[in-house]
Order: structure tokens, then sequence, then C-alpha cells
């Protein structure tokens, strides 16, 4: 349990980033199975964006509210 | 020689320099941390057990890297791999890149390996006194820090490997990074607190990040506008939005501080 624990720590420790950026990888991939190919490079591009700005704003709100 | 032979070696040349690169910047960092852990224990509880601990965790990986990491690359589908390989970069990738932004924003402490030093070395003197033969707690800590920074530095020249085609330029990089970490860890005999490790961070996770996304796209078959090129159209975005970030926060953190040094008069002569 604690080296799954590890390994996961390894790839997330931001929840809010990480379901965001999932999310969009999500969309990304039903875009190009209806053969909407740029459509969804579009989407993986705006879902990092997005997850960055979203994940550090949220830090940021955190620390000026204290 | 045609065009298109030039135009693939210097695109060879390219991805070869990346993983070099890349690797020798992602698994230095994590060779720090491991050192420091060594320094640490070795200081307190004698090299002979910090070494075994360290030595023991390298013997480990090295198994495991044998006999599951390399057949598995064979084995795998190409798409499977790109899925697998992308994802994996992307998110290693951007949990670097977020953290330092915001250590640049100042929303995180810069991380100090001559403080991450002075925590272990408190803490092996807390463990009390050296035991004779194998010290298992100082054996305990090496091997557990090494394993885990070694696992995270075999995973970025696994990653860095496949994405560049080229597993041995990544190899490469990881060698020259044990090598420079040892030789400075020598010389120094002290933690390596000067290596400017966010920025070290902020690179590579910059590269992770765009090569994961790049590398997801083609597994899904996305259209990416000008093909390999629009790697370099991802870093350059996401430099950008770094840039944007760090300096907007920097910004909501002075006026904040502002505010709060304008108000304490006031909440002084209410007390």
């Amino acid at each position: 349990m604690s080296v799954l624990k590890t390994l996961w720590g390894l790839l997330v420790d931001d929840g809010r980033l990480a379901s965001i950026l999932v999310v969009g990888i999500l969309l990304a991939a039903i875009s190009a199975v209806l053969h909407h190919h740029t459509i969804a490079a579009g989407i993986l591009w705006l879902s990092l964006m997005v997850s960055l700005w979203v994940s550090v704003s949220h830090q940021l709100r955190l620390k000026t509210k204290k | 020689m045609s065009s298109h032979d030039t135009k693939k070696n210097w695109g060879d040349l390219f991805m070869n320099g990346f993983a070099v690169l890349s690797s020798f910047l992602g698994t230095g960092v994590e060779f720090i941390e491991a050192l420091t852990i060594v320094l640490a224990v070795a200081a307190i509880r004698g090299w002979k057990n910090a070494l075994l601990g360290a030595f023991s965790a390298v013997l480990v990986l090295a198994i495991l890297v044998t006999l599951i990491g390399a057949p598995l690359a064979k084995v795998i589908d190409l798409f499977w791999v790109q899925l697998m390989v992308g994802l994996f970069m992307l998110l290693f990738g951007i949990r670097w890149l977020r953290k330092a932004i915001l250590r640049y924003a100042g929303l995180k402490a810069l991380h100090n390996e001559a403080e991450s030093y002075e925590e272990e070395v408190q803490r092996q003197k807390a463990a009390g006194e050296v035991k004779p033969g194998i010290d298992r707690f100082a054996f305990a800590t090496t091997f557990s820090g090494t394993f885990l920074e070694g696992l995270e530095a075999i995973f970025i020249v696994i990653t860095f490997g496949l994405a560049s085609h080229s597993i041995s330029s990544a190899v490469l990089g990881a060698l020259i990074a044990t090598v420079v970490v040892i030789l400075l860890g020598i010389i120094a005999k002290q933690p390596l607190s000067k290596i400017p490790e966010n920025t070290m961070k902020f690179i590579v996770g910059i590269m992770l990040t765009s090569f994961g996304t790049y590398w997801l796209g083609e597994s899904f078959h996305v259209r990416w506008p000008n093909q390999d090129l629009s790697i370099i159209y991802l870093i350059v975005t996401l430099l950008l939005l770094s840039y944007i970030l760090v300096t907007r926060c920097k910004r909501a953190l002075r006026s904040s501080h502002g505010e709060d040094s304008s108000q304490t008069p006031g909440e002084v002569s209410q007390s």
C-alpha cells in the first residue's frame, strides 16, 4: 500500500491539477475518436494551460487568505 | 546525401541532444537529493552504513530494470508505449513545473539542500547510538532515500529515452549526472546547496510536459500543427504561461503584504 502511495505521489500532488488534466485528456481522446483530430490537439494544449492556471491560482488564494 | 536524409540526421541529433541534456538535468536533481541523505547519514553513523544502504538500493534498482523494464519496452505495442510514456511524462513533468512556478512565485519555500541535510543529521542523532555491525537505522535511511530518488531517475531516463528513440543517449545523460554529482560531492564534502535545483526542475518540467503532451496526442492520432514543431509551440506557450503566473502571483503577494502592513497600526490601536 505504501509503495502504491509513493508511486502515486511521484505523479500527483495536486488533485485539482490532475483531475482537470485527466478530463482534458479524455475529451481529447473522444474528439480524436470522432475524427476531430485538430480540435483534440487544441483540447490537450488548453487542458495544460487551464490546469496549471487553476492550480497555481488556488495556491495563491490560499496564501493571500492566510 | 538527399535533403530528406540531412533533415533526418539533424532531427536525430536534436533528439539525442535533448535526451542527454534532459536526462542529465532530471537525474542530476534526484542524485543531489540522494547525496544529501547519504552525506548526512555518513556524518553521524559512518560511511560504511551509509554506503551499504545506498549501494544496496542501486543494486535492487538495477535488477528491477533488467528484469522488468527492458523486456517490457520490447514487448509492448507502440500505441501503449506512447500512451503510457506520454501520460507518465505529462503527469510527472507538470508536477515539477507547478512546483517550480510556486517556488519562483514565492508561494512555496525554495528547496534547500543545506536545510534538508541539517534535518537529516538531527534525525540520525535522535536515533541513538550507532550499533556495531550493520546499523539498521542508517541502512534503512540511505536505502529508502536512494531507492526513491533512483526510481524517479529511472523513470526520467526511460521516458526521455523512449521519447527521443534513443535510450542510450538518456542513459549517457544519467551517467554524466552520476559522475558529476559524485565528484562535486567528493570535492565539496557537503550538500550541494549552491546548485540551482529549482531552475533545473523548471527546465525539466517544461520539457517533460511538452514532450509528454505531444506523445499522448500521437497515441490518439491528434493532428498537431506543423507536426514535431508543435513541441516548440508547447514549450514556448508553457514558458509564457509560467512567466505570467509567476508575475501575477508576485504582484498579488506584494499587494496583499502591503494591505497587511497598512492594517497593522489599526489592529495595534484596537488592542
